[in-house]
C-alpha cells in the first residue's frame, strides 16, 4: 500500500463514515440560537472569583474577535495564528474567534520558554501570536498580541460571516512534547475536533444543563476538546477552574453540583490527602480520567473514601483526545471487579467514530489477550505531523495509525465487554504528567553538551508527575547547574529531568547499547510499570 | 535550622527541579514561588505526615499552612502538640 492509502484508511470509519458532523462553530451558532442565555462556561480564578459566559455571550463576542482578527491582525482562512490560553473566558473567546476566522490556531504552552515558543511560531509560519494576558504577550515579544476584551467592545458592521471551512481543513495544532528540534505538531482538522465533542457526547450521555467540572489547562488537548467542545456539544455547562487548587477543589464540587469531573489520576491522590471529610453531592456521576496510568489503588481509594466512580479513558494528542473510554454504566459489582479487584484498571472500549485494534509487528491483529502496538483508526485520527511527512509516513502504516502504546485486548467477563488494558510502551519514553518525552532525545541533547562523555535517561515512578525522567551523566568537567541551564533551553519545562546523578561510567553492552533495567537496579531506581 | 524545619526544607527541595540544597530555601519563600506547584505541595504534606506520624487537622489543611516552610512547620508543631507530643 502507498503511503497515501494508509493515510485515508486511517481516517474511515466504516460505522461513522459519511456523517457529516456539525463543526464546532456550527454547533456554537446553534446553541446560540436555541438557547442564548443557557450558561455556557463558569470560570473561577484563582482568587475563587467567578463569570458566567452563556452561549449567546460567547456567540456575541468570539465574533466581535473573529472580526477584530481580520481587521487589525489581517488574518485570512488557513493564516497559522499562535495561542497561548490560560483557563479563562477572553482564552475561550480567542479560540473560538480564530476557528471562526478559519484561522488554524497553534495552541501554546504559556509556560514555555519564549525561545521555545517562538521556534514553534516560526517552524508553522504564523501570522501572529495571542496571549491571554498583556504580561504574557510583554514576556514574549515580537507583536505578541494581548487579547482584548470583547465582551465590551461593539458588534461588527458588516463582517457577519464565519470562513466557510471544510471538514478535512486544518483548525487545530498542538505540539508534542520533545525537544526543541524534535518537536513535531500534531494537526487536527475540523472533523477531528467534531467527531471528538460528538463520541464524548456519546459516551458520557452529555445534555443540555449538565454540568461538567474541569480545570486541566485549556493549552492541552483534554482541556480543549473535553472541558470546552464536548460540553458545547451537548449544550451542558462547563465550570472551568484557573487551575486544580487541591485546598479549593472541594468547595467547587459542593459549590457547583458537578455530574462529571474531569481530573487525571494525581489529582485524584491529591483529593483523597486535603480533602479531610467529603462529602460528594448527589448528582455527582464519575471523575473522568485520562492522561496518566490510573492505579488500582487510586480507584479503590476513591471508591471506599469518597463512594465514587472514575471513569478511566485513553487517547493521545494524535486521536485528537479520547481513543477509548470505560463503559458509565457497569453494574456495582462489574465496577469493583475491574476496576479494583484487578491488577490494572483497563482503559475500555473504542469512542464512537474510531476502532481500536492491537497489532503485531507485522501489522497483523494479535489473538485476544495477547500484547501488541495499539492502533487507531477513524473520524479522531489526526490529518498528519505539520510539516512533518517522515514522521507522519511513519505514524500510518497499514492503514492505521501506530500509538507506540503497548496493549491488550480481552473480552471481559464482568461486564460482557471487551475492554483494552495497556500494559507498555514501544519507544524509550516516559509519561511526565501524561506527555511523552523521549528518553533518546535527552540523551542526544546531553551528549552535545561539552565535557560530557555519556549520557543515559530513565523512566522512573513519581509520586507527582506519574513518572518522571532521571538523567545519569558521565562528565569531567560539567556542573549539574550547567547541565540544567543546556536542557532547559532545549525542553519544556515540565520534561526536565527530577534528578541528574554523575556517574564515572554507563554500563553498556559490547555494542554500545544501553540496558535501562541493569542502570535502574545500579542506581537503586525501580522500573516503572 | 531545627529538625523540623530541615526536614521540611529537605522535602522540598527534593521536589524541585533546580537541584537546590535544603539549606539553600528561605523558609519565608512562598512555595509556590519555589516552583512547586499545588500537586508537590500535597505529596510533601502525605509524606511528612507519613514520617512523623502526625494527621493535620482539617482546619490547618488549607492554602495559608502550605505558604512556605515556615508556616508548614509551624501548622505541624501545633498538630503534634495538640496530639500530646511534645513539639
Amino acid at each position: 500500500m502507498s503511503p497515501r492509502t494508509d493515510h485515508d484508511g486511517a481516517h474511515a470509519h466504516p460505522a461513522a463514515d459519511g456523517a457529516r458532523y456539525p463543526t464546532i462553530v456550527e454547533t456554537l451558532v446553534s446553541r446560540a440560537r436555541t438557547g442564548p442565555d443557557l450558561p455556557y462556561l463558569t470560570s473561577v480564578a484563582a482568587d475563587g472569583a467567578t463569570a458566567t459566559m452563556s452561549f449567546g455571550q460567547l456567540d456575541a463576542w468570539s465574533a466581535r474577535c473573529r472580526h477584530w482578527l481580520r481587521t487589525a491582525l489581517g488574518v485570512a482562512r488557513d493564516d497559522v495564528v499562535g495561542l497561548l490560553p490560560v483557563n479563562d473566558p477572553a482564552s475561550v473567546v480567542a479560540l473560538f474567534g480564530l476557528l471562526r476566522a478559519g484561522a488554524v490556531c497553534l495552541v501554546l504552552n504559556p509556560a514555555d520558554p519564549p525561545a521555545r515558543i517562538h521556534d514553534q511560531l516560526a517552524a508553522r509560519g504564523a501570522k501572529a501570536v495571542l496571549c491571554a494576558s498583556p504580561a504574557d504577550a510583554e514576556r514574549l515579544g515580537h507583536g505578541a498580541v494581548a487579547v482584548p476584551r470583547f465582551e465590551r467592545a461593539p458588534d461588527p458592521v458588516g463582517d457577519a460571516a464565519d470562513a466557510a471551512v471544510r471538514l478535512d481543513d486544518d483548525a487545530l495544532f498542538f505540539g508534542t512534547s520533545g525537544s526543541t528540534a524534535a518537536a513535531k505538531t500534531v494537526a487536527q482538522t475540523h472533523r477531528n475536533a467534531a467527531a471528538n465533542a460528538e463520541a464524548l457526547r456519546r459516551h458520557h450521555r452529555l445534555r443540555a444543563g449538565d454540568r461538567v467540572l474541569g480545570f486541566l489547562p485549556v493549552h492541552h488537548v483534554n482541556g480543549v476538546h473535553t472541558t470546552l467542545f464536548a460540553p458545547l456539544r451537548a449544550g451542558a455547562h462547563v465550570v472551568l477552574a484557573a487551575a486544580f487548587d487541591p485546598f479549593a477543589y472541594p468547595g467547587l464540587i459542593e459549590r457547583f453540583r458537578p455530574r462529571i469531573a474531569s481530573a487525571v489520576p494525581s489529582v485524584l491522590d491529591t483529593l483523597l490527602a486535603t480533602w479531610r471529610e467529603p462529602r460528594l453531592p448527589s448528582g455527582f456521576d464519575y471523575f473522568l480520567t485520562a492522561a496518566a496510568p490510573l492505579s488500582v489503588r487510586t480507584a479503590h481509594d476513591v471508591h471506599r473514601r469518597l463512594g465514587a466512580r472514575i471513569v478511566q479513558g485513553y487517547g493521545l494528542t494524535e486521536t485528537t483526545n479520547f481513543a477509548t473510554t470505560m463503559p458509565i454504566d457497569l453494574s456495582p459489582d462489574a465496577y469493583r471487579a475491574v476496576m479494583v479487584d484487578t491488577d490494572v484498571p483497563p482503559v475500555g472500549v473504542p469512542l464512537f467514530g474510531n476502532e481500536v485494534t492491537v497489532l503485531d509487528p507485522a501489522g497483523r491483529p494479535v489473538p485476544p489477550g495477547e500484547v501488541g502496538e495499539v492502533c487507531m483508526r477513524g473520524h479522531n485520527v489526526m490529518s498528519r505531523y505539520a510539516g512533518n511527512p517522515e514522521a507522519t509516513d511513519e505514524a500510518f502504516r497499514g492503514g492505521w495509525f501506530h500509538s507506540g502504546d503497548l496493549g491488550r485486548r480481552a473480552l471481559d467477563p464482568h461486564t460482557g465487554r471487551e475492554l483494552l488494558v495497556l500494559t507498555g510502551r514501544l519507544k524509550n519514553i516516559a509519561k511526565v504528567h501524561g506527555e511523552a518525552v523521549s528518553l533518546e532525545e535527552m540523551e542526544h541533547a546531553l551528549r552535545r553538551l561539552d565535557g560530557v562523555a555519556d549520557a543515559a535517561c530513565l523512566a522512573v515512578p513519581d509520586p507527582v508527575e506519574g513518572e518522571s525522567v532521571v538523567a545519569v551523566v558521565v562528565t569531567g568537567t560539567g556542573r549539574e547547574a550547567d547541565i540544567r541551564r543546556h536542557l532547559g533551553a532545549c525542553f519544556p519545562p515540565h520534561a526536565l529531568p527530577r534528578r541528574i546523578i554523575l556517574a564515572p561510567r554507563i554500563p553498556r553492552t559490547p555494542t554500545g547499547k544501553l540496558q535501562r533495567p541493569r542502570l535502574l537496579a545500579e542506581f537503586g531506581l525501580t522500573p516503572p510499570d | 535550622m531545627d529538625d523540623l524545619t530541615e526536614v521540611i526544607a529537605s522535602l522540598v527541595a527534593r521536589r524541585l527541579k533546580d537541584g537546590a540544597a535544603p539549606a539553600g530555601i528561605d523558609p519565608d519563600a512562598p512555595l509556590s514561588g519555589l516552583g512547586l506547584d499545588s500537586i508537590a505541595v500535597v505529596s510533601l504534606m502525605v509524606e511528612l505526615e507519613r514520617r512523623r506520624g502526625v494527621t493535620l487537622p482539617a482546619e490547618l489543611v488549607n492554602r495559608a499552612t502550605f505558604r512556605s516552610v515556615r508556616t508548614l512547620t509551624e501548622a505541624v508543631r501545633r498538630a503534634e502538640s495538640a496530639a500530646g507530643r511534645l513539639p
